[in-house]
């Protein structure tokens, strides 16, 4: 991996805030555990037991990281590196065990079904969502870790706050359209924010992975997919729960997978988040402080709009009876939801000309500089995703896989070089790269 | 184009974004604020007894008072409506875990529910049990025929019958 177009003294300012931002984020998710621990009563003993491969990687972790010190400097690091990774993977695991406890409930087998059911739907959204940022795919150990977020860090974050909220509207006001006015404040704000922060984080940190609109919406939308995932297991349990005893539970919790994994896949959540990260992209691009925080707040706001709208209006849309019942839910999330994909859609639309149009200068200016790292002849087949699949897929037909993913690499480097470019040509570095000549080395060496 | 000319839809288009947002969120203040007027707070709380197991057929409760169910048993809340003012309008309500309304008295004077202190949770039409989940009884009190304030309430769990 090419490290890139923001070079260490530039970033310390938003390591600092990374930094400060997760530890407020590990006490929220420690208060979090505790008090959803107490709300379950009696399941802490198996919390306990399950909880003894996260102590186990807790104490390793330390172990490595105490022992990281004892090290000469350049070997402390990866060691100090790998003691986090390790707590990181305990931190996650201990939450997905709060969640699964949570949100299975008294039926665990049928979480299962659901969790399994839900599975191929969702990963259909990520390839999808993947697939339309054409023309640098972002790596997956990030997609994935945006995923991991929504599904588990984000649902847990939320858990004990709209709880909470839940339990004191429903004791304090009066049950009606008011009440679900309040609680979809709640669910609004909680739920994107804590969503959000995942793609505000890889804003901060992951700055070269982090080029502009279609990445954050990119990184918005697998987040959404990732809560959407956990939801509808918790929505499928619970629905079950609620129907078993009058022999409907399987139909209830299918009706929910289908609204919630088909028809919602791409609405609700992954839209929502979608437009937070899109906030975050156009902030990524801009110059001026005032206006990366102007674009920053309308994406949180309208996304917390769009998920309040949902939640508090949804009771409005009378769905009718019978057949025309499914008609009318369908026709319920295109209205209430439709718009704002439609925003993401376009927002999407407008980031991939920039980022195309901005691309395809570069490549040209590369291919003019007579570095060799780019042949005038390839810059039409780079800036198109149809005619890299084609060559690549030319080269694999002809040469053998062993090619075709050397090509691959090619094209990934070639596109690097170019984003690279296009970072500085906005003047976001402070010194001359040698990510550049390092990638044209790259480039020539994969070349020859 | 320059850059910084390349980016200006996009960041409008954001700015744009941000203001529908805040319209909705203000459009849902008003929507709160229709339904939970200011200035209705009174102070008055209702007395609830208890939520206890019920005979459908003597219309009568019995044993302790308690928060847990199952779904093939039924329920009532009993309400102390002498704790109220007697001209007080007011009406009681249990909802279920869906949000659904599933019975409830009034809404009518305090004194006019002083003969009616049980109020049972009737299970869904086509049902043959209570839905299993959270249920929340309300007292709440009306002004001009709105329920304006909640003078009481109690959360009961509802467990599955098999």
């Amino acid at each position: 991996m090419t490290t890139a177009a923001n070079p260490r003294l530039e970033r310390a300012p938003h390591y600092r805030l990374a930094v400060g931002l997760a530890a407020a984020l590990v006490v929220c998710l420690f208060i979090s555990s505790a008090v959803t621990s107490l709300v379950l009563g009696t399941i802490p003993s198996r919390i306990s037991l399950f909880g003894l491969p996260v102590i186990a990687l807790v104490a390793l972790a330390t172990w490595i990281g105490v022992r990281a010190f004892d090290r000469d400097p350049a070997e402390r690091r990866r060691h100090l590196l790998r003691a986090a990774v390790i707590l990181g993977i305990a931190l996650l695991l201990w939450l997905l065990v709060v969640d699964l406890f949570l949100f299975t409930g008294d039926a665990p087998l049928v979480a299962l079904i659901s969790a399994l059911a839900c599975l191929p739907t969702t990963a259909f959204g990520i390839f999808v969502v993947r697939l339309l940022d054409r023309n640098e795919k972002e790596p997956w150990r990030l997609v994935m870790v945006a995923v991991a977020w929504g599904a588990v860090v984000a649902t847990a974050l939320v858990i004990w706050a709209n709880t909470s909220v839940g339990e004191i509207a429903a004791t304090s006001l009066v049950p009606g359209p008011g009440l679900d006015a309040f609680t979809a404040y709640g669910a609004g704000f909680f739920e994107e924010i804590a969503k959000g922060l995942a793609v505000l984080l890889l804003y901060l940190v992951m700055r070269d992975e982090f080029d502009d609109v279609v990445d954050g919406i990119l990184y918005g939308a697998c987040v959404g997919l990732g809560f959407n995932y956990m939801e509808s297991i918790l929505y499928m349990t619970h629905l079950y729960a609620i129907f078993a005893d009058e022999g409907i539970g399987g139909f209830a919790a299918g009706f929910q997978w289908y609204f919630r994994q088909v028809v919602g896949l791409f609405f609700g959540h992954a839209t929502y988040t979608a437009l937070v990260g899109a906030g975050l992209g156009v902030a990524r691009q801009l110059p001026r402080l005032h206006q990366r925080v102007l674009a920053i707040a309308g994406g949180w706001l309208v996304a917390i709009s769009a998920h309040f709208a949902w939640d508090a209006w949804i009771q409005l849309f009378t769905v009718g009876d019978g057949a025309l019942a499914l008609i009318g839910a369908h026709l319920r999330t295109l209205m209430m939801d439709g718009p704002f994909t439609a925003a993401v859609l376009l927002l999407l639309a407008m980031g991939l000309g920039v980022e195309g149009r901005a691309l395809r200068r570069q490549l040209e200016l590369e291919a003019a500089s007579g570095s060799g790292a780019v042949a005038p002849g390839e810059v039409g087949v780079l800036t198109s995703p149809w005619r890299r699949w084609h060559a690549r897929m030319q080269v694999l037909t002809l040469s053998g896989l062993r090619a075709y993913r050397r090509l691959g690499r090619l094209q990934q480097a070639q596109l690097d070089l170019a984003m690279e470019q296009w970072h500085r040509e906005r003047r976001e570095l402070g010194a001359p790269l040698d990510a550049e000549d390092r990638l044209r080395r790259q480039i020539l060496a994969l070349k020859s | 184009m320059s850059s910084g000319d390349q980016l200006r839809p996009l960041y409008r288009a954001m700015v744009s974004l941000g203001v529908v947002g805040i319209v909705i969120l203000a459009l849902g203040l008003l929507d709160f604020f229709s339904f939970e007027p200011l200035g209705q707070r009174t102070g008055m709380h209702a007395t609830v007894q208890g939520v206890y197991h019920y005979d459908a057929r003597s219309h009568e409760v019995s044993g302790q008072p308690r928060q847990r169910f199952t779904a093939d048993e039924a329920f009532a809340a009993v309400v102390d409506w002498s704790s109220l003012p007697g001209s007080t309008v007011v009406a009681a309500r249990w909802f279920d875990t869906l949000g659904d309304d599933v019975g409830g008295v009034g809404p009518t004077s305090a004194a006019e529910l002083a003969s009616k202190s049980v109020i049972p949770v009737k299970i869904p039409q086509g049902f043959q049990h209570n839905v299993p989940g959270d249920y929340n009884f309300v007292v709440e009190r009306y002004s001009q025929g709105q329920p304006v304030e909640v003078l009481a309430s109690r959360l009961v769990y509802v467990r599955a019958a098999v």
